[in-house]
C-alpha cells in the first residue's frame, strides 16, 4: 500500500464525518507523511497500521461524543457509560483547596462503565433482593409490633394483676375471720398475683429501657455518619 | 508493552510531551516523543490529540514551515493542571507498586 492509497482509503472510510472534522483527520495523516520526509514512506505506513483500525477509532470517537452508542468487541459502549477520561481536574477544587498542592482529585465511586453493570446486575437479580428485603421490613416491622404488643400486655396484665392480688388480699383478710382456709388462699392468690404485677412492670421497664438504648444507638451512629462527611469535606 | 496503556495514561503523556515545548510542537514529533517511551504500534495519537483539545487541554495554531502550514499544538493553563494531576497520581500509583514489586526482586 503506498501513501496515496493509504489517504484514499480513509478519506472513504471518514464519509460520515462531517466535513471539518474529516478534513482535520486527513490533514494531520498527510502532514504527518510529510514530516516523516518521502523516503520513510514505507515506515510510516508500517507505523499507522491499517485505514480501517485509524477510521474506526475515530468514528468511534465522533460517535460517542454524539451521544451515540456502538457496537464494539467489548460489547456496547456510549458516551455514557464510558468517560474516556474518568478523571478530570476540577477548577472550582482549586478554589477552596486548602491543599498543601492545590490539586484535588475528583473520583467517582463507580466509573460509568461499572454504574451500569452495577444496574444491569441490580435489575437482573430484582427477584432475589426484592423478597430479602421484604422479608428483612417485614421482619423489623414483626419486631416493632410484637415489642409495642409485648410491652402494652404486660405492663396492662401488670396493672391488672397488681390490682387483683391487692383485692384479694383485702378480700382474703376479711374471709379469715370467718372461714380461715378460703382466707388464707384468697391470700395466697393475692400475694401471687402481686407478685406476678411487678414481675410484667418489672419486664415493661426493660423493654422501655432497651428501646431508649436502642433509639440513642441509632442517633449516634446517624450523627456519626453526618459528622464524618463534614469532616472528610473539611 | 506487556502493560496496557489506558487512556489517562495516554493523555498524560501526550500533554508531557507537548508541555516541554512553551511554543507548542507538532502531531509528528509529539508522536515520536511518544514512542521513545511506548510502542504504539497499534494506534496514532491522532484521537488522542483530538480528545485533548475538545476537553480545552491542548489549543492550536497553524503556522507556516518549509511551504506548508503546520499544526501546532500547545497546553493550556488547564491542561497544565490536568497534566500536575495525572503526575500526581502516576507517582502514587508507581510509587506503590514499585514499593510492592521490591519484596519480590
Amino acid at each position: 500500500m503506498s501513501r496515496k492509497e493509504f489517504m484514499e482509503e480513509l478519506q472513504v472510510l471518514l464519509g460520515e464525518l462531517p466535513k471539518e472534522e474529516r478534513e482535520e483527520a486527513i490533514r494531520y495523516y498527510e502532514s504527518y507523511f510529510e514530516e516523516a520526509g518521502a523516503d520513510q514512506e514505507q515506515v510510516v505506513l508500517e507505523e499507522l497500521g491499517s485505514a480501517g483500525r485509524i477510521a474506526a477509532q475515530i468514528l468511534r470517537d465522533y460517535r460517542m461524543e454524539n451521544g451515540g452508542g456502538v457496537y464494539t468487541e467489548q460489547g456496547y459502549r456510549d458516551a455514557e457509560s464510558e468517560k474516556q477520561t474518568p478523571v478530570r481536574y476540577k477548577e472550582e477544587n482549586q478554589a477552596n483547596g486548602a491543599t498543601g498542592s492545590g490539586v484535588t482529585i475528583t473520583k467517582k465511586g463507580l466509573s460509568g462503565g461499572s454504574l451500569v453493570v452495577a444496574i444491569l446486575i441490580a435489575i437482573l437479580t430484582f427477584p432475589i433482593w426484592i423478597s430479602v428485603l421484604a422479608t428483612a421490613f417485614g421482619l423489623l416491622m414483626g419486631l416493632f409490633g410484637a415489642s409495642i404488643g409485648i410491652t402494652v400486655g404486660f405492663g396492662v396484665g401488670g396493672i391488672g394483676c397488681i390490682i387483683g392480688g391487692v383485692a384479694a388480699f383485702a378480700v382474703g383478710v376479711f374471709k379469715t375471720l370467718t372461714v380461715p382456709v378460703v382466707g388464707a388462699g384468697l391470700i395466697a392468690m393475692g400475694l401471687l398475683a402481686f407478685g406476678a404485677g411487678c414481675l410484667m412492670i418489672a419486664v415493661v421497664g426493660g423493654i422501655i429501657k432497651l428501646a431508649i438504648w436502642v433509639m440513642k444507638g441509632l442517633i449516634n451512629l446517624l450523627g456519626r455518619i453526618f459528622h464524618g462527611k463534614k469532616e472528610a469535606r473539611a | 508493552m506487556v502493560f496496557n496503556t489506558g487512556a489517562a495514561l495516554l493523555d498524560a503523556i501526550v500533554l508531557a510531551a507537548v508541555q516541554k515545548e512553551p511554543d507548542g510542537t507538532y502531531g509528528y514529533k509529539i508522536t515520536q516523543e511518544a514512542r521513545g517511551v511506548l510502542e504504539l504500534s497499534e494506534s496514532t495519537l491522532y484521537p488522542v490529540l483530538r480528545r485533548l483539545q475538545k476537553d480545552e487541554c491542548l489549543e492550536t495554531y497553524d503556522m507556516e514551515f518549509g511551504g506548508r502550514n503546520r499544526r501546532y499544538y500547545k497546553i493550556t493553563e488547564k491542561g497544565r493542571k490536568q497534566l500536575m494531576l495525572y503526575c500526581q497520581e502516576w507517582r502514587n500509583y508507581s510509587g506503590k507498586i514499585t514499593r510492592l514489586f521490591e519484596e519480590v526482586m
